[in-house]
């Protein structure tokens, strides 16, 4: 990895990262609903395993 | 459930974890792109048809014949990330390379609130990364995540079942020391560089929690779960310890190895560690763990030398893909004779780094290989 690129992209990402905007509750809350086509049991684990794996892609 | 050579080859890596002697040296592939370069079919289709990725893991085995695989296809992300609008992955349809941008979603002021509530913080990292994401985005990612995981359950029970032919470790299994997480996602490499010096107690405090909140579940659950049939129960990857010095390592990597360890000890798990760079500054950490509860795979030390600082540790590698890239078959293949000679038990023949660029293997070379291994009995 090349460690000048790694700096002065950071600086370019944590100026992103002020007036981002936040999702509701009300929309975190319908996503689970959303994945009609997963049980309902694991539609909670499902929408927590895809944020947790996409944050790191 | 599987056929007796299925079980014949767990076994004989199984043996090589504990220094039993196998007549035959287990070899391990440890391609992950080239194949995909190899193949001859073009880059994108292979990330965006699951049929194709099929197609192009069993030609290579078919070619090749390795005894376990580290890779069947399944590290792809490309079909979940476009879903969401786009990640960190770009693909290089030209070169078939795959370029990583360092972009992190978090600042060294976010720690404190991130270690109250580590769960919260990751939606929170979340919605930052893909600040404009609709329902019906989530939707598709969701439908590009389950089908990824359908091909990695039907590609792993097809190598079983039609090629006797065992994938060395679950990816699901993978419980890093927390320190990889904030240098590889959140943090980036030089945010985290920083960290260590600016604000090393909110480092650790964040680490702690990540570790107690979301880390111990998934060792939980890797370590108590032998019905499976992979060869190791727990994957860990070394890649961030290549920035610390012997003192950061020590504050912020370690004790979640060790705890690791000591799980995998406490229920006769296996552990594959994968370590990039170097690791031999650190050897004296892991010269304690018993035989059998762990196996190493080495990329730049000297996997001599380490056999030396290490004489208890099942040691994977010695083919650089520098040789394999650039080499004649004799010349590799008198490689693998002398690694086989020289390292006897308590080893695996494998590639050193991840194959993942077209010059870092030639057909021939792996051909010639892997035909002498397969058949030098020692």
């Amino acid at each position: 990895m090349n460690i000048l690129k790694a700096v002065i992209d950071q600086k370019k990402a944590v100026k992103a990262l002020k007036n981002v905007p936040v999702y509701s509750e009300e929309w975190w809350a319908k996503i689970p609903d959303t994945v009609t086509f997963v049980d309902p049991e694991l539609r909670p684990i499902m929408v927590f395993a895809v944020v947790f794996g996409s944050i790191q892609m | 459930m599987f056929s007796k050579e299925f079980n014949e080859k767990v076994q004989m890596f199984k043996d090589a974890s504990f220094f039993k002697h196998t007549p035959v040296t287990p070899n391990l592939s440890n391609d992950y792109t080239w194949k995909v370069l190899d193949s001859g079919y073009p880059v994108r289709k292979a990330y965006y048809d699951s049929k194709v990725m099929d197609k192009i893991v069993c030609e290579n085995h078919e070619r090749y014949r390795f005894d376990a695989y580290l890779d069947l296809g399944t590290r792809n992300h490309f079909p979940q990330m476009d879903a969401l609008g786009g990640g960190s992955y770009t693909l290089n349809e030209e070169t078939g390379g795959i370029n990583v941008t360092d972009a992190p979603t978090m600042t060294a002021d976010d720690y404190d609130a991130f270690a109250e509530n580590p769960t919260k913080w990751l939606n929170i990292l979340f919605q930052r990364k893909f600040p404009d994401l609709t329902t019906d985005q989530f939707v598709k990612a969701t439908m590009a995540f389950l089908q990824a995981s359908g091909f990695q359950k039907n590609i792993e029970e097809k190598f079983a079942n039609k090629y006797n032919i065992p994938t060395m470790v679950s990816t699901s299994t993978n419980v890093s020391s927390p320190f990889e997480t904030f240098h590889s996602s959140f943090r980036g490499i030089a945010g985290i560089s920083l960290d260590m010096r600016r604000c090393p107690d909110k480092l650790d405090n964040v680490i702690q929690s990540y570790w107690k909140n979301i880390s111990m579940g998934s060792l939980q659950r890797a370590v108590g779960n032998h019905e499976h049939s992979y060869i190791a129960d727990v994957y860990i990857g070394l890649i961030a310890h290549a920035i610390m010095n012997g003192k950061q390592f020590d504050r912020f990597y370690w004790p979640y190895l060790k705890e690791i360890f000591d799980a995998c000890a406490d229920t006769g798990s296996m552990a594959y560690i994968y370590v990039e760079s170097t690791v031999a500054r650190f050897a004296d950490h892991f010269a304690d763990i018993p035989v059998g509860n762990a196996m190493m795979h080495l990329e730049l030390d000297d996997i001599f030398e380490m056999r030396k600082a290490l004489p208890k540790m099942p040691l994977v590698g010695g083919l650089t893909t520098d040789m394999l890239g650039t080499a004649d078959p004799k010349t590799c293949v008198d490689r693998a004779k002398m690694l086989i000679d020289e390292m006897g038990d308590g080893f695996v023949i494998s590639q050193n780094k991840m194959l993942s660029f077209r010059n870092d293997c030639r057909r021939e070379n792996l051909i010639a290989v892997n035909d002498f291994v397969r058949n030098y009995v020692h």
